[in-house]
C-alpha cells in the first residue's frame, strides 16, 4: 500500500472546503413551494449567491421511500447518473399530500401513508419520520452546500479551477460544483454500508474528539496491497448507508445516487469542536457528513421499519440480485495463471483424483495473445474449444478474463474498429485517451454510451469471440478503470465521455457500465435464455442486477481473512448479495492452517472462489497434505450439500433484495449483542462464526434470540441468547442451525453441481422450543429464464405436531409450469426431539398426493450429517422417497 | 436380494463381508440386515452398506472392467451421467448409455505394460552396473587421495627449500645490483672528481649532500621487497592483494554496480518511488512501473520491453558476466573472506582454506579427475567444462625439478659478483612451478575429500552421474541440470541460476533438490526439484514451473529402477496375460 499515491481529503479541494465548514453555516433557504402531480417542488435560495437557480423536488414511492432531488436549471447540464434506477420505479410512485404549506419563513409538511416529511424553510432542512417518529434528517447541522456552476473570475480560490496532485494536473474546466450536506440517523446505535472499505462492519466514527481519521472515501480505485483496516476507497462504491437501532429494532437508510468522487464522515459527538454551534437539544442521532465533487443531489430516504424492509426498499429503487446460474454459486478455481491447456487439465484431474468438487476453472490475463482480450495465446492455448469441451464434458465451465483497456496495436482488429468508430474515452483535448495497463499503451471503451455497450455486447457472440463456447463465461477486472500511469492509478478526471460528460462525473459508475455491457453480451450469446455470469471487480449501485463482484486483491493474512466478513456484510446490506473474497488471499502464501480456515469460511461466502497471485506458490486444495486436504474437501463438500438452501436464498435475494449473507441484527433486530461481526447469518437459518485466530483451540460464539441452536456437525443443542465457548480443532467449523428452521440439502456432493441435479434431497428439521419448524426450497433448471414463466418449484415445509408437511409456497398456479422434477427426498433429519421419545420411534406414515394409501417408513436414530465420526444425535426418517415437487405429509408415529 | 444387486460395486476380495445374514459397518457403528445393502440409503457413514450406489459420500465403487484392469472409483461417480468405468458398470441408472471399451483400452494398456516391463528390466541392469562402477570409482578416489596426500607432504618441504634458494638468489641479485651501483657511483665519482679538478672546486659541498639523501631511499625499497617476498611459501593471498585494489576492491565495485542495476530495473523495497519526481517519467515509464508491482519483472509473456527495460536487461547481463569472470578467476576470494584473509596474516593454512570449500575459490566447480581421465573428451550427454590444463606426468616433472635445483645450489656457493641471469630466472621459475603444483595438489585433495564425503544415495548409485549435465529445451528456454552442481535456465545469452545442488530427498529418495538460485523479482529464490523416473537411459523428460520460480523437472534414469518394482510389474503383466488367455478361451473366473 502506497498511501502517498492516493488523495486525502486535504488534497481534494472540494472535500477540504466542505469539511472545513462549521455547523450551522448553511446559507440556503426555501422559497415557497407547490405540490404538483403528487410531488413537491420549490426553489432554494443561496443567500451567498442569490442569482443561483437551484431547485428542490420531493417525491415518494410505495412502501416508505422518500426521494429528494436538488439540482440547477437543466441548461447547466449537471450530470445525472442514468441506468441505475430501475425502469419500473416510476410506476410505484405514491402521491404526496401537503399537510401544511407554509410561507417562506415557516415550514412545509408532506405525507404519504405513515411517512411524514417536514421541510424547514430557513435555514433549509428536512426531517423524515414514520408513524410520528423521526428517523432521518437532512441539514439538521447546517452543512448543506450546493455549489452552482459559475464563470471563472478574479479572486477565485486556488484549487477551485485547476488542481495539481503529484505530477498530475486536473484542468477542472467547470470549476467548483460540489455538493455536501449532513444526514442524521435518529435513534441509531450504529451506521453501516457505503462499501467498499476494508474495515469493521459497524462504521467507526471518522471525526470527533480524539479521532484522527480520513473520511470514508468512495472513489473506485485499484489499490495495490490494500490494508485490512482503512476508510480508504477501494474498487467499488455504493453511496448507501443504513442505521440500526437495537431498542426499537428499526432500520433506516439513505442512498445518494451520485457517481462522482465522494467523502463521508461519520461524526462522533463533540466533532464540532469548542465554540462551534452546539447540536440541537434533545436526543443525539448519529450524524454524518456527505461530500461529492459534482453531479446533483438525488437522495433516497428509506424508512423501513424493519431491516429487511430497508434492503427491500433499496432493491425497489436500484434493483435486486440477478438470479445466478446454479454453477456460479458452487466452487470456482482460479489462479493467475493456469499456464496452458495441460495445466488446466492437470488441475481438473487433481480435483477428481482427490474427490473435491469444483464447477469452474478460470483463466487470467496470461491466456491471451499479448493481453489482447478475446484472443488466445497460440502456444499455450492452441485448442481453446477442445479444452472447454473437455472440461464441459464433466459438467463444468470455464471463465476467461476480459478487461476494459484495449491494446493500442494497429494489428488488433478490435482496436482498429474502436478507433475508427470513435468509441474510446477522450482526453481533455478530445483525442483518444492513451493510458497504460497490462498490454502497455491502451485505450478505454466509452461504455457510458449505450451504442458502444451494444457494440461491445456483440463481441461476445460465438462467432466474434473466436475460441469461445457456450460453456465459457467472463470475468471483468481492472474496470475502476485501472490506469497504471494515471492519477491515483485511474483515469484523469477531465477525460471526456459520451455527451461531453467529464470522467469526474461518471467515474464510480464506469465499471458498472462495462460490467453491464459484458453481461448483455452473454445474454445475447445465449439467445436471451442463458443467465449471464460475469464477475466484476468495480461496482456501483445497481451492479447487483448485473452480476457478482469480489473484494479484489486481498492478501494471505489472518487480518484479511477476518475483514472479509465485514466487507461482505457491508456489500450484502447495500444490495450486493452475490459477492465473495478470494479464498486463500491473493497476495502472498497462506500456510496450511490459514488456507484451511479460509476454505471453511469461504464455503459460506455467497461467491466462493480460490485465487492466487502469479508470484505465489501453488495452492490447489490438495497441495497441503493431510489432514488439510481432507478438511478442505469437507469444507467444499459442505458447500455443495448446502447448494439447495443457498440457491433458495439467492431466489429470495432476487425476489426481495434480502442479502444471502446477513448481519445478525437483520434476523434478530432487537438483539442486544449487536456488534458481533465476526458472526454472520447465511440466510435466516444458519449462523456461522469464522475462526480468524491462528492456532485457536476455542472460540466464543454468540447465539442470538430465545430459541435453541444446533451445532450442524454434532446436533448438540444450545439455548439462544448466550455466549458459548466452543472448543475447536482445525476441523471444527462453528456453524449452527436455528431452532425452528428446515434446511434442504443434497448430501451427495459430486464432481460438479450440474451432476447433482437428479440427486435426492435431505431435509434437516431443527425444532424450536414448541417442537415446530419451517423452511423453504426453490428449484428451477438452474440456468435459464424459464422460471420467469413459472417453470420452477417453490415449496414450503412445516413441521408441527410430529408431522412434516410440504406445500406449494408459490402464488396459486404460478409455479410448476413446464418444470416437474422427479427428484425425491431420501432422508429427513429431525433435531431437537425430546430424547425420552426418540427411542420409541419406529414408524412414520406418508401421505402423498400421488399415492393413495399410507406407507410405513423406518424411523431411527442417526447422524445429523453423513461424515465419519459424527455422533448419532438425530431422529432420521429413512427413505421417505416422496417427490420434492409434490404435496405430502409424513407423520412420525408416537409423537 | 438378488446377488447382482448385493454385490454391485463390491471388489471380489470384499465379498465375504456381505455373505453372512447381516452386514456390519466397517467402523463398527452398526449391524444391518442384508436388505439395507445397496438400497440407496447410507446407513454406514463410512460407506460399507452402499458399495454400489452414490448414497454414501465417503464410499468406493468397484468396477470389474473385464479385459482391462479393475478400478475402484469414488461413490460420487456412480450414476452421475459420466462413464468412468470402461465396462460402463458405474452408470446403471440409464440416464446415460456407456459403451464397453475395456477390450480396446485393455489391449492398449497391456502394450504399455509390456514396454514398461522391458524398460524396468533394462533399467535395473543399468542401475546395478552403476552401483558396481561407483564402488570402483570410490576406491580410485580414495587411492588418489592417499597418493596426493603423500605428494603434498613432500612438495611442501620442497617448496620451502626452493623458497629459501629463491631468497638466496634474490639476495645475490640484490648484492650484485648494489655492487654494480657502487661501482657505477664510484666510477661517476671518479669522473666527477676528475671534471671538478678540471673545472675548479666551487660546488663541492652541494654534491655531497645529494649523495647522502639518495642512499637511504634505495635501502628502504629493497627491504620492502624482502618483506613481501621473503615469507617462505608465497601465500595465495599475497597474490590476491595484487588483484585487489586496496581502495576499491572489485567486489565493492560490483556491489555498487548491482545497486545501479537494481535501480534501473524499477522500484524495489526501500526505494520510495514517490520521492522521485514522477513528472520526469514518461507516461510509459510510469505505467510500466506501476504494472511491475503486480507482475514483478514481467509476466511469463512480458510485453515488448521499453528502452528502459532494455537497459536494465543489458545491465543485468553485464553483471552476470562480471560475476562469471570473477568466479572463473582462481584467485578471487569471496568478498567477506577477503577481509578475513588480510587480517589473518600471510601464513598459508590449508586447513583454514578448506573451510572455504563452500565458496568458489579454486575452481571448485571442476571435479577432481584422476590423471587417466584428464584428457578424455566429455561424455556426449554431459557438458562439464573441460579440464583447465594438461599437466605432464608427475614423475617427469619431479625428476626435472630435483635435478635443476641441486645444480643451482652449487652455483651460488661461491660469492662472485658475476651471476648467470638465466640460471637465476630458472630458480624463480622452479619455485613458481613447484608452488603451483603444490596449490593444485592441495586443491585436488580438498575436492576429493568433498567428493568422498557427499551422499550418492543407496549403493552410491548417483555417483555415476556426479557432475553430469542434462539439457531440455522448451520454447525459448534451454534448461541445464548438472547433478551435484547447479541447475540453470538459458534464454538467448541470459543465464539464470535455478538453484545449486542441495541434496537427495531424505524421504523422497527419488527426488533431487537444487536451492538458492537467483532471486525472483518480488519473489523467492529460484529452486528446482528433480523427480527421477525409472528408464533405461538418462534423459530429461520435462521441465515445468508450476509456481513462479519453483521449477520441477522429470529425469528418466536407471538410478531409481528398483528390483521390487520391476518384479511387481512383471507379476502384473503375467497375471494380465494369463487372464487374457483365459477370457479368450472362454473361461470365466467369476463365481
Amino acid at each position: 500500500f502506497k498511501a502517498e499515491e492516493f488523495k486525502k481529503c486535504s488534497q481534494a479541494n472540494f472535500c477540504q472546503r466542505n469539511r472545513d465548514k462549521s455547523p450551522d453555516s448553511s446559507t440556503f433557504s426555501l422559497a415557497s413551494g407547490v405540490v404538483h402531480d403528487g410531488r413537491f417542488m420549490a426553489r432554494l435560495i443561496n443567500s451567498a449567491f442569490p442569482e443561483a437557480e437551484i431547485f428542490l423536488e420531493v417525491a415518494a414511492y410505495s412502501d416508505g421511500i422518500v426521494r429528494l432531488r436538488v439540482t440547477e436549471d437543466p441548461s447547466k447540464k449537471r450530470f445525472e447518473v442514468p441506468d441505475v434506477l430501475v425502469a419500473s420505479l416510476d410506476r410505484s410512485r405514491s402521491p404526496l399530500f401537503a399537510t401544511r404549506l407554509g410561507s417562506p419563513a415557516t415550514s412545509t409538511g408532506l405525507r404519504f401513508g405513515v411517512t411524514d416529511i417536514s421541510i424547514q424553510h430557513n435555514p433549509f432542512s428536512v426531517e423524515v419520520s414514520r408513524n410520528g417518529k423521526t428517523l432521518l434528517s437532512l441539514n439538521r447541522r447546517g452543512l448543506f452546500n450546493f455549489e452552482h456552476l459559475r464563470e471563472k473570475k478574479e479572486g477565485d480560490a486556488d484549487g477551485e479551477w485547476t488542481e495539481v496532485f503529484r505530477s498530475f494536473t486536473d484542468t477542472k474546466p467547470r470549476g467548483p460544483e460540489s455538493i455536501a450536506f449532513d444526514i442524521s440517523f435518529h435513534g441509531a446505535d450504529y451506521v453501516y454500508g457505503i462499501p467498499q472499505h476494508a474495515l469493521d462492519f459497524e462504521l467507526p466514527p471518522t471525526r470527533g474528539p480524539e479521532i484522527q481519521s480520513e473520511p470514508y472515501r468512495l472513489y473506485n480505485l485499484d489499490v495495490f496491497e490494500y490494508l485490512a483496516d482503512s476508510p480508504f476507497g477501494l474498487y467499488g462504491s455504493i453511496p448507501f448507508m443504513l442505521s440500526h437501532s437495537r431498542s426499537s429494532g428499526h432500520t433506516a437508510g439513505f442512498f445518494w445516487l451520485n457517481s462522482a468522487e465522494m467523502f463521508i464522515d461519520v461524526l462522533k459527538r463533540g466533532w464540532e469542536g469548542e465554540g462551534a454551534a452546539p447540536p440541537p437539544a434533545g436526543e443525539s442521532p448519529i450524524e454524518t457528513h456527505w461530500i461529492a465533487e459534482s453531479g446533483i443531489l438525488d437522495g433516497f430516504f428509506f424508512v423501513g421499519p424493519d431491516p429487511k424492509d430497508v434492503v427491500r426498499q433499496y432493491g425497489q429503487v436500484t434493483g435486486t440480485t440477478a438470479m445466478p446460474q446454479l454453477f456460479s454459486i458452487a466452487y470456482h478455481q482460479c489462479r493467475w495463471n493456469y499456464k496452458d491447456e495441460a495445466d488446466v487439465f492437470g488441475v481438473d484431474k487433481g480435483f477428481d483424483d482427490h474427490d473435491i468438487p469444483y464447477d469452474v476453472i478460470w483463466l487470467d490475463i496470461e491466456h491471451t495473445d499479448g493481453k489482447k482480450y478475446m484472443t488466445w495465446d497460440h502456444t499455450n492455448f492452441p485448442h481453446p474449444i477442445e479444452m472447454q469441451n473437455r472440461i464441459a464434458a464433466k459438467g463444468r465451465k470455464m471463465v476467461t478474463i476480459v478487461d476494459p483497456h484495449v491494446k493500442r496495436d494497429n494489428n488488433f482488429p478490435l482496436h482498429k474498429e474502436a478507433t475508427a468508430k470513435g468509441y474510446y474515452v477522450k482526453d481533455a483535448s478530445g483525442n483518444d485517451y492513451d493510458g497504460w495497463c497490462w498490454p502497455g499503451s491502451s485505450s478505454y471503451l466509452d461504455v457510458t454510451n449505450p451504442e458502444i455497450r451494444s457494440w461491445w455486447a456483440d463481441k461476445f457472440s460465438l462467432a466474434n469471440y473466436v475460441g469461445s463456447t457456450p460453456n465459457l463465461y467472463i470475468w471483468n477486472d481492472m474496470n475502476e478503470p485501472s490506469v497504471f500511469n494515471g492519477p491515483e492509478v485511474t483515469m484523469p478526471k477531465d477525460n471526456l465521455h459520451f455527451n461531453n460528460v467529464e470522467h469526474r462525473d461518471v467515474h464510480n459508475a464506469y465499471g458498472y457500465y462495462y460490467h453491464m455491457a459484458t453481461a448483455e453480451g452473454l445474454l445475447r450469446r445465449g439467445g436471451g435464455n442463458d443467465r449471464p455470469f460475469v464477475l466484476s471487480r468495480a461496482f456501483f449501485a445497481g451492479t447487483q442486477r448485473v452480476g457478482p463482484i469480489w473484494t479484489g486483491d486481498n492478501a494471505a493474512s489472518w487480518e484479511h481473512l477476518k475483514v472479509s466478513v465485514p466487507m461482505l456484510l457491508s456489500l450484502g446490506v447495500t444490495g450486493m448479495a452475490f459477492s465473495g473474497a478470494d479464498v486463500g488471499g491473493f497476495f502472498g502464501n497462506p500456510d496450511a492452517e490459514l488456507i484451511t480456515r479460509w476454505y471453511q469460511l469461504g464455503a459460506f461466502y455467497p461467491f466462493f472462489r480460490g485465487h492466487a497471485h502469479l508470484d505465489t506458490k501453488r495452492r490447489e486444495p490438495w497441495l497441503f497434505g493431510e489432514p488439510y486436504t481432507s478438511i478442505i474437501r469437507t469444507a467444499i463438500k459442505t458447500r455443495y450439500a448446502l447448494l439447495p438452501y443457498l440457491y433458495t436464498l439467492f431466489w429470495e435475494a432476487h425476489q426481495n433484495g434480502i442479502p444471502v449473507l446477513r448481519p445478525i441484527w437483520m434476523e434478530f433486530p432487537k438483539e442486544a449483542e449487536i456488534a458481533v461481526s465476526q458472526h454472520f447469518m447465511l440466510g435466516s437459518d444458519i449462523l456461522v462464526r469464522g475462526v480468524f485466530e491462528q492456532g485457536a483451540t476455542a472460540v466464543d460464539v454468540y447465539l442470538p434470540g430465545s430459541e435453541p441452536w444446533y451445532e450442524a456437525w454434532t446436533g448438540k443443542t444450545h439455548r439462544g441468547g448466550q455466549w458459548v465457548n466452543l472448543k475447536v480443532d482445525l476441523a471444527t467449523v462453528p456453524f449452527y442451525q436455528r431452532g425452528g428452521s428446515i434446511v434442504p440439502r443434497k448430501d451427495r456432493p459430486r464432481r460438479a453441481s450440474s451432476l447433482m441435479v437428479d440427486d435426492p434431497y435431505t431435509l434437516v428439521v431443527a425444532l424450536n422450543s414448541s417442537y415446530a419448524a419451517e423452511g423453504e426450497l426453490f428449484i428451477d433448471d438452474g440456468k435459464s429464464y424459464a422460471f420467469e414463466k413459472g417453470a420452477y418449484i417453490h415449496r414450503r415445509f412445516v413441521f408441527a405436531n410430529g408431522q412434516i408437511e410440504s406445500s406449494d409456497a408459490a402464488p396459486a398456479g404460478a409455479s410448476g409450469r413446464g418444470f416437474a422434477p422427479s427428484t425425491r427426498v431420501e432422508r429427513i433429519v429431525v433435531l431437537g426431539l425430546p430424547s425420552g421419545n426418540s427411542a420409541n420411534l419406529r414408524r412414520a406414515m406418508v401421505e402423498e398426493s400421488r399415492r393413495t394409501e399410507n406407507l410405513d417408513l423406518t424411523v431411527e436414530v442417526g447422524p445429523p450429517l453423513l461424515h465419519q465420526g459424527v455422533p448419532s444425535t438425530a431422529v432420521v426418517i429413512r427413505l421417505p422417497n416422496v417427490l420434492i415437487a409434490s404435496d405430502w405429509s409424513i407423520k412420525i408415529a408416537g409423537l | 436380494q438378488p446377488s447382482s444387486q448385493l454385490y454391485r460395486g463390491v471388489a471380489p476380495a470384499d465379498r465375504p463381508h456381505f455373505q453372512g445374514r447381516s452386514v456390519r459397518c466397517r467402523d463398527g457403528s452398526k449391524t444391518l440386515t442384508l436388505d439395507r445393502v445397496n438400497d440407496d440409503f447410507c446407513d454406514c457413514v463410512d460407506g460399507t452398506d452402499e458399495p454400489g450406489t452414490a448414497a454414501c459420500p465417503d464410499g468406493k465403487f468397484y468396477c470389474r472392467n473385464r479385459g482391462h484392469v479393475p478400478l475402484s472409483i469414488f461413490s460420487s461417480r456412480v450414476n452421475d451421467g459420466i462413464c468412468d468405468c470402461c465396462d460402463g458398470s458405474d452408470e446403471y441408472a440409464g440416464t446415460v448409455k456407456c459403451a464397453n471399451t475395456c477390450t480396446e483400452a485393455g489391449a492398449e494398456n497391456l502394450g504399455k505394460l509390456r514396454e514398461q516391463v522391458a524398460k524396468y528390466k533394462e533399467g535395473v541392469k543399468a542401475r546395478v552396473a552403476y552401483e558396481d562402477e561407483a564402488k570402483t570409482t570410490r576406491e580410485e578416489w580414495a587411492r588418489d587421495l592417499e597418493q596426493l596426500s603423500a605428494e603434498e607432504g613432500i612438495l611442501k618441504k620442497h617448496v620451502e627449500r626452493l623458497a629459501e634458494q629463491k631468497a638466496a638468489v634474490e639476495k645475490v641479485e640484490r648484492e650484485e645490483r648494489e655492487w654494480k651501483e657502487r661501482i657505477e657511483r664510484e666510477k661517476e665519482e671518479a669522473e666527477r672528481k676528475k671534471r671538478e679538478e678540471e673545472e675548479g672546486t666551487a660546488k663541492e659541498g652541494q654534491t655531497a649532500s645529494e649523495t647522502v639523501s639518495g642512499t637511504p631511499q634505495a635501502g628502504a625499497e629493497s627491504s620492502a621487497i624482502e618483506e613481501t617476498e621473503g615469507g617462505g611459501i608465497p601465500p595465495v593471498q599475497g597474490e590476491g592483494v595484487d588483484h585487489f585494489d586496496p581502495i576499491t576492491s572489485p567486489a565493492e565495485g560490483l556491489e555498487e554496480e548491482r545497486r545501479e542495476v537494481a535501480e534501473a530495473e524499477g522500484p524495489t523495497e526501500g526505494t520510495d518511488p514517490a520521492k522521485e519526481d514522477e513528472s520526469k517519467l514518461s507516461a510509459e515509464e510510469l505505467g510500466a512501473r506501476i504494472r511491475a508491482r503486480w507482475t514483478g519483472g514481467g509476466g511469463s509473456t512480458p510485453p515488448p520491453p521499453s528502452d528502459d527495460d532494455q537497459i536494465a536487461l543489458e545491465a543485468e547481463r553485464e553483471l552476470r558476466e562480471h560475476e562469471h569472470d570473477l568466479e572463473d578467476d582462481d584467485h578471487h576470494l569471496p568478498e567477506d573472506d577477503y577481509h578475513d584473509e588480510r587480517d589473518a596474516g600471510s601464513d598459508y593454512d590449508p586447513e583454514r582454506d578448506a573451510d572455504y570449500d563452500d565458496h568458489d575459490d579454486f575452481d571448485d566447480n571442476e571435479p577432481y579427475k584422476p590423471p587417466s581421465e584428464r584428457t578424455e573428451s566429455p561424455h556426449t550427454q554431459e557438458s562439464a567444462p573441460p579440464a583447465t590444463e594438461t599437466t605432464p606426468a608427475a614423475t617427469t616433472w619431479w625428476s626435472r625439478m630435483i635435478g635443476s635445483s641441486s645444480k643451482l645450489f652449487k652455483m651460488f656457493s661461491s660469492r662472485p659478483p658475476a651471476i648467470d641471469i638465466t640460471e637465476a630466472e630458472g630458480v624463480k621459475q622452479q619455485h613458481k612451478e613447484a608452488n603451483d603444483r603444490y596449490q593444485k595438489v592441495t586443491s585436488d585433495i580438498k575436492k576429493l575429500k568433498k567428493q568422498l564425503k557427499l551422499s550418492y544415495g543407496k549403493g552410491d548409485v548417483l555417483l555415476k552421474l556426479y557432475k553430469k549435465c542434462f539439457e531440455f529445451t522448451q520454447k525459448q528456454y534451454i534448461y541445464k541440470i548438472c547433478l551435484f552442481d547447479t541447475a540453470t535456465q538459458l534464454e538467448g545469452h541470459i543465464t539464470t541460476r535455478l538453484g545449486d545442488w542441495q541434496e537427495i530427498g531424505s524421504d523422497n529418495v527419488d527426488t533431487l533438490y537444487f536451492k538458492n538460485g537467483d532471486r525472483c523479482w518480488n519473489g523467492p529464490e529460484r529452486s528446482m526439484t528433480v523427480k527421477m523416473l525409472c528408464g533405461s537411459e538418462n534423459k530429461l523428460l520435462s521441465v515445468e514451473e508450476p509456481s513462479r520460480c519453483e521449477y520441477e523437472a522429470q529425469l528418466v534414469t536407471p538410478v531409481v529402477c528398483s528390483e521390487s518394482e520391476a518384479q511387481a510389474l512383471i507379476k502384473e503383466l503375467e497375471e494380465r496375460e494369463s487372464e487374457l488367455k483365459e477370457s479368450t478361451s472362454g473361461h470365466d473366473e467369476l463365481r
